[in-house]
């Protein structure tokens, strides 16, 4: 075996073992919410075989040895001799982490060893002696809600499952020796796993959509091969543009008329490639499963998840960032939002907390929203807390919802004890910037005990960005849509200068700092640039053309604040290019694009460039004032 | 600041060179290097590094760059970096109708450099390349990796991943600083 064919191997086999992992780790749930629940046992011995298999296959001796004995404590499980306690479910989903940490590092060096015996020891102990163990100290009654698992479960397999779950079992059962086929022993005294009835489950519908989608037919592409062609078409759609600008001189009608046609079909073809890069939230959703259940054991809560949407498809960049802020926030659902048990009981609520996750499209935006039934946001306590922290000043007063808002400050939190979970002042406001790096949105709505919800608006691609282009001096610059929050016809009267404060512009009875771009970006009015040659022909035209200045106003921070550009040239869809790493450290800049006359123009960060430049330009006022006066 | 798309007269010397391009990733580079001019000095780089010599487009100027850094242009739909190696290196340009952008790989980038002219294909023998010489400067000469002695001149074989990379990175990082401090 050549060493780029082992190679190769090994990398399709780390792929395959992820997908397994994922697969098993939802089986693990399963088995925990229904331990009869034979299909789903068999399931995942196919799928610890496979594993064990391949791995050996390909010389992980250790990966494989490791599953052994994964399958061998899963055994008796599957014999019936073993009960799947909760502590068995916790080892397994335990040896399940390791195995991905595992195959993950394997990926990064295809050498690394990484320590099991910890584990294997616990095995061992575990299948020698699964009782004498002083079981942990477990959450009085933990429920947590599994979506059925995601393999295409033939339709009257996922009936047999809702017969075997309908009647409410017992989710713990002591780890006592089963007989083979073990009688249903109802124990009203321990708590339920709460199962919906799947006929009734939306869930449940969603599945079986899937299970139609999955039976066609389908490839694996590389990424870079995806990337490489929606880089071409990206070049097609800018050669079209520039075909069809010029197709006025065309004297034949034949050939505008193919033109044309082939405007349709270049649109066609991208949003085809573009379509390409677009993956379910599934595997974002499915571990949200996973999350909840550890939280919500950890401290003690009941809590009941509930997904829809999760076929909802998203850019493949967008999922990866959305990542990270979806754990937070149902984490912090969790661990904020949903009240402890005996506190729900109080209020005359269910125990059981729920936490939904929806996922839809709208125009154009995935929406997400994270919603649970528990107490809500007390924007008194907020501001009690801000004003603790010095965020507020005492007797400054705020609305509910700017109160609100306050959970994404820096630095932040209102959980009194500091917990593992969250609550450790970092997040919310990592969350906020996360989602506006990707061009986002965040709102809140709470309902003081009823609950909160947290609605994400997120484009579906980064590769393409519905931008604003501006003109400032002879250049062109792109603004994404999604930062400006209005543009106004800037008229003299309503700009006034205070040397204190620099020039302000007056807006419906705001007042706004006013920002030059061109002293943020330093272009002098018609001047030839610095670095050489004269001004191109197009350049020189868009210079010279009157200005009609208008002014971008930007809300994204607590303060808003405007910028003074020469004109703004339209609204554009742009094919976003990443700049060379050269320019990677000008964080003023997140991109590059080529506009429709095929010339390249930056795309602008209106906030980090008032961050960065802001506090120089608004000394020197007086120089602008100046400038206009003459 | 751009320039509008000049004829570069399209000589000899750049069409040979073109040749040159395409059969290089063909056959493999060897020893071969792509000669140019910046002033009156005459430098090379390794012709495998090359991915095909242009006329000077026009350039979008990006704010916060160093003074050779000229701008972004349009290659065929990419927005790809342009440099201007003679301010680069210090020397003082010769305005000619031949001004060339050489579009190089560098590491996993791509990027335009700007020069003065094309000159030729070179294939030095091993006898004909020499280490560079030990004079004390001011400036560092890391990027120069050989000297190729060419019957009556020395053609000077640069490393432009040197001679560009961390240092030219740090002075874009920095000139976007100072500019904040100022």
């Amino acid at each position: 075996m050549s060493a780029e064919f082992e190679n190769s191997m090994k990398s399709a086999f780390l792929e395959e073992a992820a997908q397994l992992l994922t697969d098993a780790e939802q089986c693990f749930l399963v088995l925990e919410k229904d331990p009869n629940d034979r299909s789903n046992l068999e399931r995942l011995f196919r799928l610890a075989h496979n594993l064990k298999g391949s791995s050996r296959a390909v010389g992980f001796e250790i990966l494989s040895h490791f599953t052994h004995e994964l399958e061998n404590l899963l055994l008796p499980v599957k014999k019936g001799e073993l009960a799947a306690t909760s502590r068995l479910i916790d080892l397994l989903l335990r040896c399940n982490d390791h195995l991905i940490a595992y195959v993950e590092a394997l990926r990064e060096n295809p050498d690394s060893v990484v320590d099991s015996s910890e584990l294997l020891n616990e095995m061992t102990r575990f299948r020698n002696d699964p009782q004498s163990d002083t079981p942990p100290l477990e959450p009085q009654a933990e429920s947590i809600e599994v979506t059925p698992e995601d393999a295409p479960v033939p339709v009257e397999l996922a009936a047999q499952e809702f017969e075997t779950e309908s009647p409410k079992e017992a989710s713990k059962p002591s780890p006592e020796i089963k007989p083979e086929n073990p009688p249903r022993l109802p124990r009203p005294q321990e708590p339920t796993i709460s199962v919906k009835a799947q006929d009734q489950d939306p869930l449940h519908a969603d599945d079986t959509t899937v299970v139609a989608k999955k039976a066609e037919e389908s490839i694996r592409v590389s990424l870079d091969r995806v990337e490489h062609l929606v880089n071409l078409v990206g070049e097609m759609v800018i050669l079209q543009s520039v075909l069809r600008e010029n197709s006025i001189q065309i004297q034949s009608s034949l050939i505008r008329n193919t033109i044309h046609q082939l405007g349709k079909v270049t649109q066609s073809v991208q949003d085809l490639s573009m379509s390409l890069r677009m993956i379910p939230l599934r595997q974002s959703f499915q571990k949200m499963q996973r999350i909840v259940r550890d939280v919500s054991k950890q401290l003690n809560k009941q809590v009941e998840l509930s997904v829809a949407g999760e076929e909802t498809e998203v850019d493949k960049t967008v999922l990866e960032f959305l990542g990270d802020p979806l754990v937070h926030l149902v984490r912090n659902a969790v661990d904020h939002g949903i009240e402890s048990p005996e506190q729900r009981r109080a209020n005359g609520k269910s125990e059981i907390g729920r936490i939904e996750i929806k996922a839809h499209h709208r125009s154009g935006n995935l929406i997400i929203e994270v919603i649970d039934d528990g107490g809500g946001i007390d924007a008194d306590r907020l501001r009690k807390k801000a004003v603790e922290k010095g965020i507020l000043k005492a007797g400054q007063s705020v609305s509910d919802d700017e109160a609100r808002n306050l959970i994404f400050h820096p630095g932040f939190s209102t959980k009194d004890q500091v917990t593992d979970v969250s609550g450790r002042g970092v997040g919310m406001d990592v969350v906020k910037t996360q989602i506006e790096r990707l061009q986002g949105e965040i709102g809140i709505h709470t309902q003081i005990g009823r609950g909160t919800r947290f609605t994400l608006r997120l484009p579906l691609t980064l590769a393409i960005l519905e931008g604003m282009v501006m003109r400032c001096g002879p250049e062109r610059f792109v603004v994404p849509l999604a930062h400006v929050h209005e543009t106004v016809r800037v008229n003299a009267n309503d700009v006034h200068f205070a040397t204190g404060l620099g020039e302000v512009l007056l807006i419906r009875g705001e007042s706004i700092p006013l920002y030059h771009l061109r002293d943020l970006m330093k272009i002098m009015p018609g001047a030839i640039p610095a670095k050489g040659t004269a001004l191109g022909a197009a350049q020189a035209t868009l210079a010279a053309r009157s200005s009609e200045p208008s002014a971008v106003i930007v809300r994204l921070l607590d303060q808003p604040f405007a910028i003074h550009v020469d004109e703004i040239l339209g609204q554009n869809q742009v094919v976003v290019k990443k700049l060379g790493p050269e320019l990677a450290h000008l964080k003023t800049f997140s991109g590059g694009t080529i506009l429709g006359d095929g010339r390249p123009s930056l795309i602008l960060e209106l906030i980090e460039l008032v961050r960065a430049n802001g506090k120089a330009t608004r000394t020197k006022k007086l120089e602008n004032s100046e400038r206009k006066a003459a | 600041m751009s320039t509008t798309p000049r004829e570069t007269g399209s000589s000899q010397a750049q069409e040979s060179v073109a040749h040159a391009i395409s059969q290089v990733h063909l056959t493999g580079g060897g020893n071969r290097y792509i000669s140019f001019s910046l002033g009156s000095e005459e430098y090379a780089i390794p012709l495998l590094d090359v991915r095909e010599v242009i006329a000077v487009p026009e350039t979008t100027p990006v704010p916060f760059t160093p003074p050779h850094f000229m701008g972004i242009m349009n290659l065929r739909g990419q927005v790809i970096s342009v440099i201007d190696l003679r301010t680069k290196l210090g020397i003082k340009p010769v305005a000619g109708p031949e001004t060339a952008v050489i579009i190089c790989d560098i590491g996993a980038a791509c990027l335009g450099v700007l020069v003065d002219s094309i000159n030729s294909v070179v294939s030095p023998d091993e006898g004909q390349l020499s280490a560079k010489p030990e004079i004390e400067s001011q400036k560092s000469t890391d990027y120069i990796s050989a000297v190729y002695r060419k019957t009556d001149r020395l053609v000077l074989i640069i490393d432009l991943k040197k001679a560009l990379n961390g240092e030219d990175r740090k002075a874009i990082s920095t000139a976007a600083t100072t500019k904040k401090a100022a």
